[in-house]
């Protein structure tokens, strides 16, 4: 489904990431593993448009999409949760979800569907529809933030650490929320620092260090090769 | 002083504050998309009134459609700035001091158009909502005094409405909060960005539609009142709409009065006087904007 072939960024002049090549197989979950720093975040910015790539190509469904500008890409079926999820804060939730479906156009009653279904999946959402989104605690505001991708009826999913700052108790639900998301029919591309936590639900692994691949391949056989995590995602793993 | 004439005091500074409250809010919108302080607010109020000028006073276009045309061809103008000179700067990532400066010298640029092109004499048209005096009970009334109050209120409503309720709306709002965010739900910022300005510039070009009953044109009469809406601004709390409204009508209320009772010569030094006191002892204002920066 999404295929990146020699993916090569550069910041000013030093590069970010050396022609990583990686492939999201349609219907399955693909975690993205590194190190802070190692090119992560970089790559999905790529992928989704915030930021343009040095050389290299990025396909998604078969078409060409390095180049294209980020809600281009988002039509495309493609979106992106950002690190830090960043949901609107003086938007309520459910001005929040309903500009998730801005490149979208449904009609009222559309728009009442997919809503309903992002509630249903995050019941707490629906509880907290009119407070505003900055008023909300970190693991409501992921909920959010994963609901908001959701109301574009997305392909493919990018998740930027979904765990980054959240309670152990919290984690575990979105943990559970992702791979319900992912037997629903959509496709994941899943990036963590918390390997243990991404290799347990993915069905591929990539491990990114220093901008390049260095490990990849399906996530149980990545998940044993535990010296060689350790080298590349520190000793807490 | 009578209670009919303190009432009358109010009503003529609630007019004159609305004139304030327009470029406060046309100034706030543009702080909450771009993170941008617009110094040629005013001189772009100034061209919208000599734009009228022309349209209705010389051309003899009646007012409804010489009111139209006076504020599209201002959003057009706010449209081609936030296009040709806000959102390269922005995207760029220019230092916002000097995109500022670059405000500046608008302000500078529009109101020495508008000197050569009208020349310096000030002027006025007939009175567009009629010039003869309205007894209330004890009360006297221009009648553009109720037109200024109406046609804002229903302008208010109408920005309300299409804030909270269009998904274009909402979507100026998220933009203004989160540009990056704004970006990966499909909407185009440059675009948004360039619709605030259209919006804040046709904002502007209605309040100087609406001084001319009040005031004479002069080129360099916005400067006095953008540096008044500034004050509007900072009182009610920078991006906050309610407060800029507020914070107008408060100054325009503020100074009529003293202006009647004290000594109208001392009434700027009054009016930032107070913004001073606000500046040093509740530098957020009455409002302070309700979107917080970071979570």
């Amino acid at each position: 489904m999404l295929k990146i072939c020699d993916l090569t960024v550069a910041y000013s002049v030093a590069p970010v990431l050396h022609s990583v090549n990686l492939e999201v197989p349609e219907g399955k979950i693909v975690a993205l593993l590194g190190a802070n720093g190692a090119g992560k975040s970089t790559t999905l910015k790529a992928v989704s448009g915030l930021i343009r790539a040095h050389s290299g190509r990025i396909e998604f469904c078969g078409q060409l999409i390095s180049g294209k500008r980020p809600d281009e890409i988002v039509k495309l079926g493609l979106a992106h949760v950002p690190e830090g999820r960043l949901v609107f804060p003086g938007l309520s939730v459910f001005e929040n979800l309903k500009i998730g479906s801005y490149t979208r156009r449904y009609s009222p009653n559309q728009l009442k569907v997919h809503m309903d279904k992002v509630y249903e999946l995050f019941p707490r959402l629906a509880e907290r529809c009119t407070q505003l989104a900055g008023t909300m605690s970190g693991g409501e505001q992921q909920m959010l933030a994963i609901g908001r991708a959701m109301m574009s009826e997305p392909k493919l999913l990018m998740l930027d650490e979904p765990s980054l700052g959240l309670a152990p108790v919290v984690i575990d639900t979105i943990m559970d929320k992702i791979t319900e998301i992912n037997k629903h029919g959509t496709t994941v591309l899943l990036i963590e620092q918390n390997a243990e936590l991404a290799l347990a639900i993915s069905h591929y692994a990539y491990v990114l260090s220093v901008g390049e691949v260095v490990l990849s391949g399906e996530s149980e056989a990545v998940a044993e090769d535990k010296s060689i995590l350790e080298a590349y995602l520190g000793g807490e793993q | 002083m009578t209670v009919a004439i303190l009432f009358q005091l109010i009503l003529n500074g609630l007019a004159m504050g609305i004139i304030y409250a327009l470029p406060a809010l046309g100034i706030s919108l543009i702080w909450n998309a771009s993170g941008l302080f617009n110094f040629a607010q005013g001189d772009l109020l100034t061209l919208g009134g000599y734009i009228m000028l022309t349209v209705f006073g010389k051309l003899n276009i009646p007012f409804i459609p010489a009111f139209m045309i006076t504020v599209a061809a201002m959003g057009l103008l706010g449209y081609a700035l936030s296009q040709i000179y806000f959102y390269p700067m922005l995207e760029n990532k220019v230092n916002p001091q000097i995109i500022l400066i670059g405000t500046v010298a608008f302000s500078v640029f529009i109101r020495n158009l508008v000197l050569v092109i009208w020349g310096t004499t000030p002027q006025t048209y007939t009175n567009p909502f009629g010039s003869q005096v309205m007894q209330i009970g004890e009360l006297y009334l221009m009648p553009h005094v109720i037109w200024i109050v109406a046609i804002v209120t229903v302008l208010l409503s109408l920005l309300q409405y299409f804030l909270r309720s269009t998904m274009v709306g909402i979507a100026m709002r998220a933009v203004a909060q989160r540009q990056t965010a704004s970006w990966l739900m499909g909407i185009r910022n440059d675009r948004m960005i360039a619709l605030t300005f259209l919006l804040s510039t046709s904002i502007a070009a209605v309040s100087g539609v609406l001084i001319s009953p009040i005031l004479p044109l002069t080129p360099s009469m916005g400067g006095m009142i953008a540096v008044k809406a500034m004050a509007a601004v900072l009182i009610g709390g920078l991006g906050s709409f309610s407060g800029a409204l507020i914070g107008g009508v408060a100054v325009g209320i503020a100074e009529t009065i003293f202006a009647a009772i004290v000594d109208p010569a001392y009434r700027d030094i009054f009016i930032f006087g107070i913004l001073v006191l606000f500046l040093l002892f509740r530098p957020g204002g009455i409002f302070k904007a309700q979107v917080s920066e970071k979570v």
